[in-house]
């Protein structure tokens, strides 16, 4: 009895707000349901790269980075404004894919292959999902939470959970979350930010609860 | 909110306990063998020549397939899995075998943690008759979830060196929620031509036994392994180990390289400490370190030790018997680290001679008997990512 109250003031507490989502796919970036830029007929690369030129410009590291990093350092640029004033210290990052790093894997593969065997530490570095994440990390300073985790699809009810423990008990009061992934030049990254209710401030037009359905209707990951 | 309402609430959560574990390695398949080797300080890594792995001989601590298939074919057909995923079935078979529990029901959860799994099926060579669609994680674990009949859909941790820690921490934190009753974490890893390639090209591996913390280290040596551990909310009768607390950081610094000024790790550290809320010192705890023994890592755990006053606490490093397993790494030093608690003896740093970070730092150099209550279990990654969990015996 006394643990079941205890998990409803969890629930409570946890009330937190989606203040912003981001969602990139088929050469479209939308912000917020609102369309902020297209470039039709135009490979994942070439996209990416004028969408890197029209939104950030000063980031020449960008041009190293694997596919994966590159869509997510675009995605995190246009919810950057919602955490600029943070401590990076109480941001945290839980991102979620299918693919893991297979896109770089297969890249990487190419490489050690008989007679043309030539591995290079710049492209393994991005055998791992989560160096997205570090990516992410060193262009906004943030040192707090950060877990990439892998499933067929997006299980909203899991990364509830995961994000209102970060939020109520290790000391994370912004939260950068959702799916990113990319495998076979088939992308899809869907980032919101999850606010601390007592964060809120009072601009905001249109504010979404942070619960597991309006969670999952900001995410929905079907490609 | 009132503070008394936090505290009630710190109060009734969930205490979590580790009640049953398996490893397996080149040292054994029970953890029981494990664990002996590491008190005996026998090291698990020789000298590889293996030219579908890498054209020169290396160093490393590889599971005999012979042994793997022998072992499996007392559970079931060796030909429909592959060696990762008979790795994970054997060791988790062990660990569940070890208590009277039913695992199928809705309030078990399985962690998979891993950095690569099956990522020797992008060799079109290798398994020839096995999905290439189990390249991807979440297959492998859906693979191995079948297997046992488990219930939820697993969870996959990859998160580079950092997942094992990771693993643990995320399934304490549900346990602790109230989510879920028992949650099985199993980390894996093999040794492929793609890692070990990767690796050599970073100049990271070490043409003898790794050395950690020592003067003359100059690498580290890839492992395979499998680590299973169960943690559950209610504790059995020998098992007396509970989590304690844990942070995940990033250094925000470099994607490959450690932060020369440590920044991760001693914040995970900090933080880790603070939530645990207790008096660690030298007398009551030790710390299990990452020490992969290439220059950069070893000495960046030394700074974070230092800036928050641990480096006096007996400290192990067990690279040197397992080398490193990556995704299987934080659980195989964990459920050691677990078991250096429970029987009170502290488990040595092998291949380590001559101090050799800038920071003294007190590494356990033989088996020695001591009484200790907690474990400060640390770990860090490419992409930046640091992890310290504490485990505490009550």
């Amino acid at each position: 009895m006394i643990k079941l109250v205890a998990k409803k003031l969890v629930r409570n507490i946890s009330n937190n707000i989606i203040s912003k989502s981001c969602r990139i796919t088929n050469n479209t970036i939308i912000v917020n349901d609102k369309l902020l830029f297209e470039n039709n007929n135009v490979p994942f690369n070439v996209f990416i790269k004028n969408a890197y030129k029209y939104f950030i410009n000063n980031y020449p590291k960008f041009f190293k980075m694997d596919n994966l990093s590159k869509l997510g350092i675009i995605a995190v640029e246009l919810l950057s404004d919602e955490f600029k004033s943070i401590d990076g210290k109480e941001i945290g990052v839980v991102l979620v894919n299918s693919a893991s790093s297979l896109d770089a894997d297969q890249t990487f593969q190419k490489t050690i292959v008989k007679d043309n065997y030539f591995p290079s530490p710049s492209v393994f570095v991005y055998t791992l999902p989560n160096i997205v994440i570090g990516e992410i990390c060193i262009k906004h300073k943030i040192y707090g939470e950060s877990s990439f985790f892998v499933s067929q699809n997006f299980d909203s009810t899991f990364i509830y959970n995961i994000v209102c423990d970060l939020f109520s008990r290790q000391g994370i009061n912004t939260a950068i979350v959702g799916w990113l992934d990319f495998i076979d030049n088939d992308y899809l990254a869907s980032l919101c930010i999850i606010k601390k209710i007592s964060q809120q401030k009072s601009n905001y037009n249109e504010m979404i609860n942070f619960t597991i359905e309006n969670f999952n209707n900001t995410i929905k990951n079907d490609i | 909110m009132k503070l008394e309402t936090w505290n009630l609430i710190f109060e009734i959560m969930n205490k979590v306990y580790f009640i049953a574990d398996n490893i397996i390695s080149s040292l054994g398949f029970t953890t029981s063998e494990n664990i002996d080797a590491i008190e005996k300080q026998i090291t698990g890594i020789n000298k590889i020549s293996d030219k579908t792995l890498y054209q020169q001989p290396f160093y490393a601590s590889q599971i005999k397939n012979v042994f793997l298939c022998n072992e499996f074919s007392k559970l079931s057909d060796y030909k429909e899995y592959t060696k990762f995923e008979k790795m994970c079935i054997l060791s988790i078979t062990d660990a569940i075998n070890k208590i009277d529990i039913e695992f199928t029901t809705p309030d078990t959860l399985f962690i998979l943690s891993t950095t690569k799994g099956n990522i020797d099926l992008l060799n079109l060579n290798c398994c020839p008759t096995v999905s290439r669609e189990r390249a991807y994680l979440w297959k492998t674990a859906e693979i191995i979830k079948n297997y046992f009949n488990f219930y939820n859909t697993p969870i996959v941790v990859s998160n580079a060196c950092i997942s094992g820690v990771i693993a643990i921490i995320t399934a304490s934190r549900l346990i602790e929620q109230g989510l879920y009753k028992n949650i099985i974490v199993c980390g894996a890893d093999i040794l492929t031509e793609f890692v070990i390639s990767g690796f050599q090209s970073f100049m990271a591996l070490s043409p003898q036994i790794c050395k950690p913390f020592d003067i003359n280290r100059n690498g580290l040596n890839l492992g395979e392994g499998c680590g299973t551990i169960i943690l559950s909310n209610k504790p059995n009768k020998e098992n007396n180990i509970i989590y304690c607390a844990g942070a995940i950081t990033n250094d925000a610094n470099h994607i490959s390289g450690p932060s020369r000024t440590a920044e991760g790790l001693s914040i995970a550290i900090n933080k880790a400490i603070k939530q645990s809320d207790t008096n660690l010192n030298e007398n009551n705890c030790f710390v299990s370190a990452h020490g992969t023994a290439t220059p950069y890592n070893d000495e960046m755990e030394a700074i974070a030790f230092e800036r928050n006053k641990i480096n006096n606490f007996p400290t192990v490093g067990l690279k040197g018997y397992f080398g490193h397993t990556l995704g299987a790494a934080g659980v195989i030093e964990s459920i050691a680290s677990i078991h250096s608690l429970k029987s009170n003896i502290i488990h040595s740093t092998l291949g380590f001679e001559e101090h050799g970070v800038s920071i003294p730092v007190n590494i356990v150099t033989k088996t020695t008997e001591k009484e200790n209550e907690f474990c400060i279990k640390v770990a860090s990654g490419f992409g930046g990512c640091n992890a310290t969990a504490i485990f505490q015996k009550i």
